[in-house]
Protein backbone atom coordinates (compact mmCIF):
# COMPACT_ATOMS: atom_id res chain seq x y z
CA UNK A 1 0.00 0.00 0.00
CA UNK A 2 1.38 3.47 -0.69
CA UNK A 3 0.35 7.13 -1.34
CA UNK A 4 -0.69 6.79 -5.28
CA UNK A 5 -2.61 3.75 -4.47
CA UNK A 6 -4.75 5.25 -1.50
CA UNK A 7 -5.36 8.14 -4.27
CA UNK A 8 -6.32 6.13 -6.95
CA UNK A 9 -8.72 4.18 -4.94
CA UNK A 10 -10.06 7.35 -3.39
CA UNK A 11 -10.97 8.54 -6.87
CA UNK A 12 -12.11 5.90 -7.79
CA UNK A 13 -14.53 5.79 -4.97
CA UNK A 14 -15.44 9.50 -5.46
CA UNK A 15 -14.07 10.13 -2.03
CA UNK A 16 -11.99 13.39 -1.33
CA UNK A 17 -9.73 12.63 1.91
CA UNK A 18 -7.87 15.25 3.72
CA UNK A 19 -4.17 14.94 4.83
CA UNK A 20 -4.88 13.26 7.79
CA UNK A 21 -7.17 10.77 6.42
CA UNK A 22 -4.56 9.92 3.67
CA UNK A 23 -2.28 8.85 6.16
CA UNK A 24 -4.69 7.26 8.46
CA UNK A 25 -5.75 5.33 5.43
CA UNK A 26 -1.94 4.32 4.61
CA UNK A 27 -1.24 3.20 8.02
CA UNK A 28 -4.88 1.16 8.40
CA UNK A 29 -5.15 -0.33 5.14
CA UNK A 30 -1.91 -1.83 4.79
CA UNK A 31 -2.31 -3.58 8.23
CA UNK A 32 -5.81 -4.93 7.59
CA UNK A 33 -4.90 -6.20 3.81
CA UNK A 34 -2.10 -7.80 5.47
CA UNK A 35 -3.80 -9.53 7.76
CA UNK A 36 -6.90 -10.44 5.34
CA UNK A 37 -4.11 -11.73 2.95
CA UNK A 38 -4.60 -15.07 5.03
CA UNK A 39 -6.96 -15.77 2.18
CA UNK A 40 -4.50 -16.91 -0.37
CA UNK A 41 -3.63 -19.45 1.72
CA UNK A 42 -7.33 -21.06 2.05
CA UNK A 43 -8.12 -23.90 -0.04
CA UNK A 44 -11.53 -23.90 -1.92
CA UNK A 45 -13.69 -25.51 -4.89
CA UNK A 46 -14.94 -23.64 -7.85
CA UNK A 47 -18.24 -22.18 -5.70
CA UNK A 48 -18.61 -18.57 -5.18
CA UNK A 49 -21.37 -18.20 -2.87
CA UNK A 50 -22.94 -14.58 -3.88
CA UNK A 51 -25.39 -15.51 -1.60
CA UNK A 52 -25.65 -17.66 1.96
CA UNK A 53 -28.77 -19.74 0.14
CA UNK A 54 -29.09 -20.64 -2.99
CA UNK A 55 -32.16 -18.41 -4.32
CA UNK A 56 -33.77 -19.04 -7.59
CA UNK A 57 -33.50 -16.05 -10.06
CA UNK A 58 -36.72 -14.34 -9.50
CA UNK A 59 -38.19 -12.16 -12.01
CA UNK A 60 -41.77 -10.88 -11.63
CA UNK A 61 -44.08 -10.51 -14.86
CA UNK A 62 -43.74 -7.49 -17.33
CA UNK A 63 -46.62 -5.63 -16.13
CA UNK A 64 -46.72 -2.01 -15.35
CA UNK A 65 -46.83 -1.85 -11.64
CA UNK A 66 -47.31 1.35 -9.61
CA UNK A 67 -44.35 3.63 -9.00
CA UNK A 68 -43.48 6.82 -6.66
CA UNK A 69 -45.40 9.90 -8.28
CA UNK A 70 -42.27 12.44 -9.96
CA UNK A 71 -43.15 14.99 -6.15
CA UNK A 72 -42.72 11.63 -4.16
CA UNK A 73 -39.29 11.23 -5.67
CA UNK A 74 -38.76 14.50 -5.70
CA UNK A 75 -39.71 15.05 -2.06
CA UNK A 76 -36.02 14.56 -0.71
CA UNK A 77 -34.03 16.94 -3.73
CA UNK A 78 -33.58 20.50 -4.12
CA UNK A 79 -35.65 20.78 -7.20
CA UNK A 80 -36.99 23.04 -9.68
CA UNK A 81 -40.20 22.34 -11.78
CA UNK A 82 -39.97 18.71 -11.57
CA UNK A 83 -35.98 18.33 -12.17
CA UNK A 84 -33.09 18.22 -9.40
CA UNK A 85 -31.26 21.20 -9.27
CA UNK A 86 -27.83 20.98 -9.12
CA UNK A 87 -25.17 22.82 -8.42
CA UNK A 88 -23.32 25.54 -10.96
CA UNK A 89 -20.82 23.75 -13.69
CA UNK A 90 -18.21 25.28 -13.86
CA UNK B 1 -32.60 7.64 36.78
CA UNK B 2 -35.39 5.86 35.24
CA UNK B 3 -34.24 2.81 33.33
CA UNK B 4 -34.21 -0.43 34.64
CA UNK B 5 -31.05 -1.41 36.56
CA UNK B 6 -31.50 -5.04 36.41
CA UNK B 7 -33.27 -6.94 33.45
CA UNK B 8 -36.81 -7.89 34.12
CA UNK B 9 -37.10 -11.72 34.52
CA UNK B 10 -38.92 -13.82 31.83
CA UNK B 11 -41.71 -14.36 33.36
CA UNK B 12 -42.47 -11.09 33.96
CA UNK B 13 -41.05 -9.39 30.54
CA UNK B 14 -43.06 -12.13 28.81
CA UNK B 15 -46.50 -11.21 30.53
CA UNK B 16 -46.32 -6.89 30.00
CA UNK B 17 -47.58 -6.81 26.95
CA UNK B 18 -50.85 -9.40 27.77
CA UNK B 19 -51.00 -7.15 30.12
CA UNK B 20 -51.31 -4.16 28.85
CA UNK B 21 -53.51 -5.46 26.54
CA UNK B 22 -55.85 -6.74 28.95
CA UNK B 23 -56.30 -3.57 30.46
CA UNK B 24 -56.92 -1.81 27.42
CA UNK B 25 -60.20 -4.30 26.55
CA UNK B 26 -61.14 -3.50 29.77
CA UNK B 27 -61.27 -0.09 29.68
CA UNK B 28 -58.91 1.37 32.17
CA UNK B 29 -56.42 2.42 29.97
CA UNK B 30 -56.75 4.18 26.86
CA UNK B 31 -54.03 3.77 23.82
CA UNK B 32 -53.22 7.36 23.53
CA UNK B 33 -52.89 7.76 27.27
CA UNK B 34 -50.55 4.64 27.06
CA UNK B 35 -48.49 6.40 24.03
CA UNK B 36 -48.74 9.53 26.20
CA UNK B 37 -47.12 7.63 29.04
CA UNK B 38 -44.16 5.90 26.46
CA UNK B 39 -43.15 8.87 24.74
CA UNK B 40 -42.63 10.79 27.98
CA UNK B 41 -40.41 8.00 29.41
CA UNK B 42 -38.52 7.87 26.38
CA UNK B 43 -37.57 11.15 26.01
CA UNK B 44 -35.91 10.09 29.65
CA UNK B 45 -34.31 7.71 28.66
CA UNK B 46 -33.31 9.44 25.47
CA UNK B 47 -31.61 12.09 27.93
CA UNK B 48 -29.84 9.47 29.42
CA UNK B 49 -28.80 7.27 27.03
CA UNK B 50 -28.95 9.39 23.81
CA UNK B 51 -30.87 5.60 22.30
CA UNK B 52 -32.65 7.72 19.64
CA UNK B 53 -32.05 9.47 16.28
CA UNK B 54 -36.06 10.45 16.30
CA UNK B 55 -38.88 10.11 18.27
CA UNK B 56 -41.72 9.91 16.44
CA UNK B 57 -44.24 11.02 18.82
CA UNK B 58 -47.04 12.86 15.85
CA UNK B 59 -46.77 9.08 14.12
CA UNK B 60 -47.49 7.28 17.44
CA UNK B 61 -50.33 9.51 18.81
CA UNK B 62 -52.10 9.40 15.44
CA UNK B 63 -51.68 5.70 15.31
CA UNK B 64 -53.01 5.56 19.27
CA UNK B 65 -55.83 7.71 17.89
CA UNK B 66 -56.81 5.69 15.05
CA UNK B 67 -56.39 2.38 17.09
CA UNK B 68 -58.79 3.83 20.38
CA UNK B 69 -61.54 4.63 17.49
CA UNK B 70 -61.23 0.75 16.07
CA UNK B 71 -61.18 -0.49 19.78
CA UNK B 72 -64.43 1.66 20.41
CA UNK B 73 -66.16 -0.21 17.34
CA UNK B 74 -64.89 -4.13 17.66
CA UNK B 75 -64.13 -3.93 21.57
CA UNK B 76 -62.60 -7.08 22.56
CA UNK B 77 -62.15 -8.31 18.84
CA UNK B 78 -59.73 -5.83 17.99
CA UNK B 79 -57.38 -8.56 18.82
CA UNK B 80 -57.79 -10.70 16.54
CA UNK B 81 -57.01 -8.03 13.39
CA UNK B 82 -54.34 -6.40 15.69
CA UNK B 83 -52.57 -9.10 17.82
CA UNK B 84 -49.52 -6.71 18.72
CA UNK B 85 -51.74 -3.84 20.19
CA UNK B 86 -49.98 -1.51 22.03
CA UNK B 87 -46.34 -2.52 21.39
CA UNK B 88 -44.43 -0.13 20.95
CA UNK B 89 -41.65 -0.81 18.48
CA UNK B 90 -38.53 1.49 17.36
CA UNK B 91 -36.40 0.89 14.37
CA UNK B 92 -33.31 1.11 13.45
CA UNK B 93 -32.12 4.37 11.75
CA UNK B 94 -31.41 2.18 8.82
CA UNK B 95 -35.29 1.20 8.41
CA UNK B 96 -37.31 3.51 6.54
CA UNK B 97 -40.19 4.95 7.99
CA UNK B 98 -42.61 7.05 6.50
CA UNK B 99 -41.95 10.65 7.08
CA UNK B 100 -39.87 10.08 9.92
CA UNK B 101 -36.17 10.91 9.44
CA UNK B 102 -33.57 7.78 8.34
CA UNK B 103 -30.37 8.36 8.12
CA UNK B 104 -28.56 5.35 8.83
CA UNK B 105 -26.79 6.78 11.32
CA UNK B 106 -24.94 8.97 8.90
CA UNK B 107 -24.70 12.72 7.77
CA UNK B 108 -24.97 11.79 3.88
CA UNK B 109 -28.71 11.02 4.99
CA UNK B 110 -29.57 13.54 7.27
CA UNK B 111 -32.55 15.07 6.76
CA UNK B 112 -33.90 12.02 4.25
CA UNK B 113 -37.62 11.61 5.44
CA UNK B 114 -38.49 8.34 3.46
CA UNK B 115 -41.88 8.52 1.37
CA UNK B 116 -42.81 5.25 1.92
CA UNK B 117 -42.59 2.27 5.15
CA UNK B 118 -40.48 -0.45 4.77
CA UNK B 119 -41.93 -3.61 4.78
CA UNK B 120 -41.73 -4.55 7.87
CA UNK B 121 -43.03 -1.20 9.25
CA UNK B 122 -45.80 -1.78 7.27
CA UNK B 123 -46.60 -5.48 8.54
CA UNK B 124 -45.94 -4.29 12.19
CA UNK B 125 -48.21 -1.06 11.97
CA UNK B 126 -50.88 -3.33 10.57
CA UNK B 127 -50.66 -5.72 13.48
CA UNK B 128 -51.39 -3.18 15.96
CA UNK B 129 -48.08 -1.82 17.45
CA UNK B 130 -46.80 2.16 17.99
CA UNK B 131 -43.96 3.43 15.84
CA UNK B 132 -42.04 4.80 18.38
CA UNK B 133 -38.94 6.56 16.51
CA UNK B 134 -36.12 5.46 15.01
CA UNK B 135 -32.63 4.16 17.42
CA UNK B 136 -29.13 5.12 16.97
CA UNK B 137 -26.10 2.96 15.36
CA UNK B 138 -23.06 2.86 13.93
CA UNK B 139 -22.85 5.00 10.54
CA UNK B 140 -24.41 2.54 8.02
CA UNK B 141 -24.27 -0.46 10.20
CA UNK B 142 -20.36 0.11 10.57
CA UNK B 143 -18.87 -1.33 13.60
CA UNK B 144 -19.47 -3.47 16.89
CA UNK B 145 -19.64 -1.27 19.21
CA UNK B 146 -22.02 2.00 18.29
CA UNK B 147 -19.07 4.30 18.58
CA UNK B 148 -18.54 4.82 14.58
CA UNK B 149 -21.77 7.23 14.58
CA UNK B 150 -22.32 9.36 11.71
CA UNK B 151 -20.77 13.34 12.00
CA UNK B 152 -23.42 14.81 14.26
CA UNK B 153 -25.19 12.02 15.92
CA UNK B 154 -25.05 10.87 19.45
CA UNK B 155 -23.35 8.16 20.96
CA UNK B 156 -25.76 5.45 22.83
CA UNK B 157 -24.67 4.43 26.10
CA UNK B 158 -25.64 0.99 27.84
CA UNK B 159 -27.87 1.43 30.34
CA UNK B 160 -26.52 -0.93 32.61
CA UNK B 161 -23.61 1.28 32.75
CA UNK B 162 -23.32 4.18 31.40
CA UNK B 163 -19.48 4.09 30.82
CA UNK B 164 -19.67 1.09 29.07
CA UNK B 165 -20.26 0.94 24.96
CA UNK B 166 -23.96 -1.08 24.27
CA UNK B 167 -22.05 -2.89 21.50
CA UNK B 168 -23.10 -2.88 17.64
CA UNK B 169 -24.13 -1.59 15.22
CA UNK B 170 -27.60 -2.04 16.21
CA UNK B 171 -26.62 -0.41 19.63
CA UNK B 172 -29.61 2.51 20.12
CA UNK B 173 -31.96 -0.91 19.76
CA UNK B 174 -30.69 -3.32 22.49
CA UNK B 175 -30.56 0.23 24.51
CA UNK B 176 -33.93 0.71 24.60
CA UNK B 177 -35.01 -3.07 24.82
CA UNK B 178 -33.28 -2.84 27.97
CA UNK B 179 -34.21 0.22 28.97
CA UNK B 180 -37.74 1.04 28.46
CA UNK B 181 -40.09 1.13 30.86
CA UNK B 182 -42.75 -0.02 28.80
CA UNK B 183 -43.72 -3.13 26.65
CA UNK B 184 -41.46 -2.38 23.98
CA UNK B 185 -39.50 -4.39 21.41
CA UNK B 186 -36.64 -3.13 18.93
CA UNK B 187 -36.48 -3.90 15.22
CA UNK B 188 -32.99 -4.13 14.45
CA UNK B 189 -30.67 -5.46 11.24
CA UNK B 190 -27.85 -7.80 11.58
CA UNK B 191 -24.95 -8.24 8.40
CA UNK B 192 -21.90 -9.46 10.28
CA UNK B 193 -23.23 -9.86 14.31
CA UNK B 194 -25.15 -6.53 14.67
CA UNK B 195 -28.45 -7.76 16.78
CA UNK B 196 -26.29 -10.54 18.96
CA UNK B 197 -23.43 -8.24 20.15
CA UNK B 198 -25.67 -5.46 21.27
CA UNK B 199 -28.03 -7.58 22.64
CA UNK B 200 -25.50 -9.96 24.69
CA UNK B 201 -24.13 -6.59 25.83
CA UNK B 202 -27.16 -5.15 27.03
CA UNK B 203 -28.32 -8.29 28.82
CA UNK B 204 -31.40 -8.73 26.06
CA UNK B 205 -32.82 -11.10 23.62
CA UNK B 206 -31.55 -10.98 19.96
CA UNK B 207 -32.64 -12.70 16.87
CA UNK B 208 -30.86 -12.51 13.47
CA UNK B 209 -33.45 -14.38 11.41
CA UNK B 210 -32.42 -16.90 8.27
CA UNK B 211 -31.47 -14.92 5.39
CA UNK B 212 -34.31 -13.67 3.07
CA UNK B 213 -36.82 -14.97 6.31
CA UNK B 214 -37.47 -11.11 6.54
CA UNK B 215 -38.32 -8.72 4.13
CA UNK B 216 -35.13 -6.26 3.40
CA UNK B 217 -38.03 -3.79 1.39
CA UNK B 218 -37.14 -0.10 2.77
CA UNK B 219 -33.87 -1.31 4.51
CA UNK B 220 -30.93 1.41 3.86
CA UNK B 221 -28.41 -1.66 2.53
CA UNK B 222 -25.09 -1.96 4.60
CA UNK B 223 -24.04 -5.28 2.06
CA UNK B 224 -27.15 -7.00 0.40
CA UNK B 225 -26.21 -10.69 0.84
CA UNK B 226 -25.34 -10.03 4.28
CA UNK B 227 -28.07 -7.84 5.88
CA UNK B 228 -30.86 -9.36 7.76
CA UNK B 229 -33.59 -7.31 10.33
CA UNK B 230 -34.90 -9.31 13.19
CA UNK B 231 -36.41 -8.42 16.97
CA UNK B 232 -34.45 -7.70 19.98
CA UNK B 233 -36.21 -7.64 22.94
CA UNK B 234 -36.55 -8.05 26.90
CA UNK B 235 -38.41 -11.90 26.02
CA UNK B 236 -38.36 -14.87 24.19
CA UNK B 237 -42.10 -14.41 24.21
CA UNK B 238 -41.84 -10.85 22.15
CA UNK B 239 -39.19 -12.23 19.97
CA UNK B 240 -41.23 -14.86 18.77
CA UNK B 241 -44.57 -12.97 18.35
CA UNK B 242 -42.92 -10.10 16.37
CA UNK B 243 -40.90 -12.47 14.35
CA UNK B 244 -44.37 -14.39 13.32
CA UNK B 245 -45.65 -11.13 12.28
CA UNK B 246 -42.19 -9.69 9.61
CA UNK B 247 -41.74 -12.83 8.58
CA UNK B 248 -43.07 -14.19 5.41
CA UNK B 249 -42.22 -13.78 1.66
CA UNK B 250 -42.29 -10.10 0.76
CA UNK B 251 -42.16 -9.42 -3.70
CA UNK B 252 -40.35 -6.48 -3.15
CA UNK B 253 -37.18 -8.02 -1.99
CA UNK B 254 -35.77 -9.63 -4.57
CA UNK B 255 -34.00 -12.19 -2.49
CA UNK B 256 -37.27 -13.11 -0.01
CA UNK B 257 -37.49 -16.76 0.46
CA UNK B 258 -40.80 -18.13 -0.85
CA UNK B 259 -40.54 -20.70 2.73
CA UNK B 260 -41.77 -20.73 5.70
CA UNK B 261 -39.65 -21.57 9.58
CA UNK B 262 -39.88 -24.62 10.24
CA UNK B 263 -41.84 -26.05 13.20
CA UNK B 264 -40.31 -26.08 16.45
CA UNK B 265 -38.59 -28.87 17.34
CA UNK B 266 -36.50 -30.49 20.49
CA UNK B 267 -32.71 -31.04 19.53
CA UNK B 268 -31.56 -34.36 21.74
CA UNK B 269 -27.65 -32.55 21.54
CA UNK B 270 -26.10 -29.28 20.41
CA UNK B 271 -22.57 -28.77 19.82
CA UNK B 272 -20.20 -26.53 21.70
CA UNK B 273 -18.01 -24.84 19.55
CA UNK B 274 -14.41 -24.35 20.89
CA UNK B 275 -13.43 -20.77 20.77
CA UNK B 276 -10.34 -19.28 21.54
CA UNK B 277 -9.90 -15.51 23.34
CA UNK B 278 -12.91 -15.83 25.21
CA UNK B 279 -12.84 -14.09 28.77
CA UNK B 280 -13.05 -16.48 31.90
CA UNK B 281 -16.41 -15.32 33.35
CA UNK B 282 -17.95 -15.50 29.97
CA UNK B 283 -17.25 -18.97 29.66
CA UNK B 284 -17.91 -19.90 32.57
CA UNK B 285 -21.22 -18.54 32.60
CA UNK B 286 -21.77 -19.99 28.95
CA UNK B 287 -21.36 -23.31 30.75
CA UNK B 288 -23.48 -23.17 33.35
CA UNK B 289 -26.01 -22.25 30.71
CA UNK B 290 -25.06 -25.75 28.83
CA UNK B 291 -25.58 -27.05 32.33
CA UNK B 292 -29.10 -25.96 32.26
CA UNK B 293 -30.08 -27.35 29.10
CA UNK B 294 -27.93 -30.71 29.74
CA UNK B 295 -30.54 -30.81 32.84
CA UNK B 296 -33.03 -30.15 30.86
CA UNK B 297 -31.86 -33.10 28.64
CA UNK B 298 -30.10 -31.89 25.98
CA UNK B 299 -26.85 -33.41 25.59
CA UNK B 300 -24.13 -31.36 24.12
CA UNK B 301 -20.50 -32.47 22.78
CA UNK B 302 -17.47 -30.00 22.07
CA UNK B 303 -16.57 -29.52 18.04
CA UNK B 304 -14.03 -27.41 16.20
CA UNK B 305 -14.94 -25.52 12.88
CA UNK B 306 -10.84 -24.55 11.89
CA UNK B 307 -11.53 -23.46 8.71
CA UNK B 308 -14.47 -20.96 9.88
CA UNK B 309 -12.12 -19.75 12.57
CA UNK B 310 -9.16 -18.90 10.23
CA UNK B 311 -11.06 -17.79 7.63
CA UNK B 312 -14.19 -16.21 8.39
CA UNK B 313 -13.31 -12.84 9.84
CA UNK B 314 -11.17 -12.13 5.99
CA UNK B 315 -13.83 -13.16 4.14
CA UNK B 316 -16.66 -11.56 6.36
CA UNK B 317 -14.91 -8.19 5.80
CA UNK B 318 -13.84 -8.40 2.02
CA UNK B 319 -16.78 -9.44 1.01
CA UNK B 320 -19.17 -6.63 3.18
CA UNK B 321 -16.99 -4.02 2.22
CA UNK B 322 -16.85 -4.88 -1.40
CA UNK B 323 -20.81 -4.53 -1.10
CA UNK B 324 -21.04 -1.57 0.91
CA UNK B 325 -18.93 0.70 -1.46
CA UNK B 326 -21.20 -0.46 -4.20
CA UNK B 327 -24.31 0.51 -1.89
CA UNK B 328 -22.51 3.35 -0.80
CA UNK B 329 -21.88 4.72 -4.35
CA UNK B 330 -25.67 6.02 -4.50
CA UNK B 331 -25.12 9.32 -1.75
CA UNK B 332 -23.58 11.73 -4.12
CA UNK B 333 -25.81 14.47 -2.60
CA UNK B 334 -28.28 15.13 -5.00
CA UNK B 335 -31.69 12.91 -4.40
CA UNK B 336 -31.77 12.98 -0.91
CA UNK B 337 -29.96 14.04 2.45
CA UNK B 338 -26.79 15.67 2.50
CA UNK B 339 -27.00 18.50 -0.18
CA UNK B 340 -24.07 21.23 0.62
CA UNK B 341 -23.90 23.45 -2.08
CA UNK B 342 -21.09 22.35 -4.14
CA UNK B 343 -20.28 24.35 -7.95
CA UNK B 344 -17.63 22.38 -10.43
CA UNK B 345 -17.78 18.90 -12.30
CA UNK B 346 -20.04 16.56 -11.71
CA UNK B 347 -17.12 14.68 -10.72
CA UNK B 348 -15.88 17.09 -7.97
CA UNK B 349 -19.52 17.83 -6.96
CA UNK B 350 -19.64 14.09 -6.00
CA UNK B 351 -15.99 13.96 -4.54
CA UNK B 352 -16.06 16.71 -2.18
CA UNK B 353 -20.19 15.86 -0.99
CA UNK B 354 -18.94 12.47 -0.24
CA UNK B 355 -15.84 13.91 1.64
CA UNK B 356 -17.98 16.11 3.62
CA UNK B 357 -20.76 13.99 4.70
CA UNK B 358 -18.79 10.09 6.05
CA UNK B 359 -17.43 9.58 8.33
CA UNK B 360 -13.56 8.10 9.43
CA UNK B 361 -14.92 4.05 9.56
CA UNK B 362 -17.59 4.63 6.62
CA UNK B 363 -14.23 6.03 4.64
CA UNK B 364 -12.25 3.53 5.59
CA UNK B 365 -14.67 0.43 4.55
CA UNK B 366 -15.85 2.43 0.73
CA UNK B 367 -11.20 2.19 0.22
CA UNK B 368 -11.41 -1.08 1.29
CA UNK B 369 -14.37 -2.84 -0.29
CA UNK B 370 -13.26 -0.33 -3.80
CA UNK B 371 -9.78 -1.97 -3.60
CA UNK B 372 -10.94 -5.31 -2.89
CA UNK B 373 -13.18 -4.87 -6.32
CA UNK B 374 -10.33 -3.09 -8.32
CA UNK B 375 -8.89 -4.78 -11.27
CA UNK B 376 -6.09 -6.63 -10.46
CA UNK B 377 -6.95 -7.26 -7.09
CA UNK B 378 -10.60 -8.73 -7.31
CA UNK B 379 -9.68 -12.41 -8.14
CA UNK B 380 -6.93 -12.15 -4.60
CA UNK B 381 -9.62 -10.74 -2.86
CA UNK B 382 -13.64 -10.72 -3.58
CA UNK B 383 -13.72 -13.41 -5.63
CA UNK B 384 -11.57 -15.50 -3.26
CA UNK B 385 -13.66 -14.31 -0.28
CA UNK B 386 -16.52 -15.38 -1.88
CA UNK B 387 -15.19 -19.13 -2.72
CA UNK B 388 -14.20 -19.28 0.80
CA UNK B 389 -17.55 -18.56 1.89
CA UNK B 390 -18.34 -21.55 0.25
CA UNK B 391 -16.28 -23.69 1.93
CA UNK B 392 -17.71 -22.11 5.64
CA UNK B 393 -21.09 -22.44 4.64
CA UNK B 394 -20.40 -26.35 3.69
CA UNK B 395 -18.47 -26.68 7.25
CA UNK B 396 -21.92 -25.49 9.19
CA UNK B 397 -23.68 -27.95 7.59
CA UNK B 398 -21.77 -30.47 8.25
CA UNK B 399 -21.86 -30.09 11.81
CA UNK B 400 -25.78 -28.89 11.66
CA UNK B 401 -26.40 -32.31 9.73
CA UNK B 402 -25.41 -34.33 13.50
CA UNK B 403 -26.18 -31.27 16.02
CA UNK B 404 -30.14 -29.76 16.42
CA UNK B 405 -28.02 -26.06 16.90
CA UNK B 406 -24.03 -24.94 17.68
CA UNK B 407 -23.54 -22.83 20.86
CA UNK B 408 -20.74 -20.38 21.86
CA UNK B 409 -20.59 -17.13 23.57
CA UNK B 410 -21.95 -14.24 21.20
CA UNK B 411 -19.47 -12.51 22.61
CA UNK B 412 -15.79 -12.80 23.68
CA UNK B 413 -16.05 -10.33 26.66
CA UNK B 414 -18.04 -7.72 28.59
CA UNK B 415 -19.40 -4.72 27.18
CA UNK B 416 -15.55 -2.50 27.29
CA UNK B 417 -15.97 0.68 28.36
CA UNK B 418 -15.28 3.53 26.51
CA UNK B 419 -11.76 4.59 27.35
CA UNK B 420 -11.00 0.72 26.63
CA UNK B 421 -12.08 1.45 23.54
CA UNK B 422 -10.46 4.11 21.86
CA UNK B 423 -7.09 2.41 22.33
CA UNK B 424 -8.05 -0.28 19.80
CA UNK B 425 -6.87 -0.11 16.44
CA UNK B 426 -9.31 -0.90 13.24
CA UNK B 427 -8.01 -4.42 13.12
CA UNK B 428 -8.75 -5.14 16.71
CA UNK B 429 -11.82 -3.56 16.59
CA UNK B 430 -13.22 -6.31 13.28
CA UNK B 431 -11.30 -9.00 15.51
CA UNK B 432 -13.47 -8.47 17.98
CA UNK B 433 -16.62 -9.98 15.62
CA UNK B 434 -15.05 -13.29 15.26
CA UNK B 435 -17.52 -15.44 17.33
CA UNK B 436 -19.99 -14.09 15.00
CA UNK B 437 -19.20 -13.13 11.11
CA UNK B 438 -19.68 -16.81 10.57
CA UNK B 439 -23.25 -17.87 11.33
CA UNK B 440 -23.96 -14.30 9.18
CA UNK B 441 -21.76 -15.29 5.90
CA UNK B 442 -23.61 -18.51 6.14
CA UNK B 443 -26.82 -16.86 6.61
CA UNK B 444 -28.03 -19.08 9.54
CA UNK B 445 -30.41 -17.84 12.17
CA UNK B 446 -29.12 -17.28 15.95
CA UNK B 447 -30.18 -16.09 18.87
CA UNK B 448 -28.18 -14.63 21.68
CA UNK B 449 -29.60 -15.41 25.22
CA UNK B 450 -28.73 -13.24 28.16
CA UNK B 451 -26.35 -15.08 30.76
CA UNK B 452 -26.10 -14.64 34.25
CA UNK B 453 -23.05 -13.01 34.96
CA UNK B 454 -21.13 -10.10 37.03
CA UNK B 455 -22.21 -7.85 33.79
CA UNK B 456 -23.86 -8.70 30.72
CA UNK B 457 -23.27 -11.34 28.21
CA UNK B 458 -24.81 -13.68 25.80
CA UNK B 459 -25.27 -17.26 24.78
CA UNK B 460 -25.16 -17.75 20.87
CA UNK B 461 -27.27 -20.35 19.83
CA UNK B 462 -26.67 -20.86 16.24
CA UNK B 463 -29.49 -23.18 14.20
CA UNK B 464 -29.99 -24.38 10.24
CA UNK B 465 -31.85 -22.36 8.12
CA UNK B 466 -35.69 -21.34 9.02
CA UNK B 467 -34.81 -23.01 12.59
CA UNK B 468 -35.56 -20.36 14.81
CA UNK B 469 -38.56 -21.87 16.63
CA UNK B 470 -36.59 -24.46 17.52
CA UNK B 471 -33.53 -21.96 18.66
CA UNK B 472 -36.10 -20.15 20.90
CA UNK B 473 -36.74 -23.26 22.59
CA UNK B 474 -33.33 -23.69 23.26
CA UNK B 475 -33.31 -20.32 24.60
CA UNK B 476 -36.17 -21.03 27.00
CA UNK B 477 -33.81 -23.75 28.19
CA UNK B 478 -30.65 -21.81 28.63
Amino acid sequence: MDTDTIARVARLARLSLTAAEKEAALRDMGGILDAFSLLETAETGPERALHPLQLPPRLREDIAGSSLSQEEALANARSKEGYIKAGRVR
Amino acid sequence: MPARKKATSKQGASAELPALQGRILQGEITLSDHVHEAVDSLRELDREYAMMTAISEELARSQAKALDAEKRKLGKDILRARPLLGLCVSFKDAICVRGVQSAAGSKALKGYTPVFDATVVSRLREAGCIVLGKTAQDEFGFGSFSVNVGKDFRIPRNPLDRERCCGGSSGGAAALAAAALFPHVAIAESTGGSIAAPAAFCGVHGLCPTYGLVSRNGLIDYANSLDKIGPIARSLDDVSRVLDVIAGFDAADATSLQRTMAPEAMPKSIALVKQEGVAEEVASAMWDAVKRMESSGVSYKEVSLPYTAKFALAAYYIIATSEASTNLARYCGLRYGFQPPVEGSAEEHFTVTRGEAFGAEAKRRILLGTYARMAGYRSAYYERALAVRSRIIAEYQGVLKRFGALVSPAMPLFPPRFDELSQLTPLQHYAMDHLLVGPNLAGLPHLSIPLQARLPAGLLLIGNHLQEKTLIRLGRMA
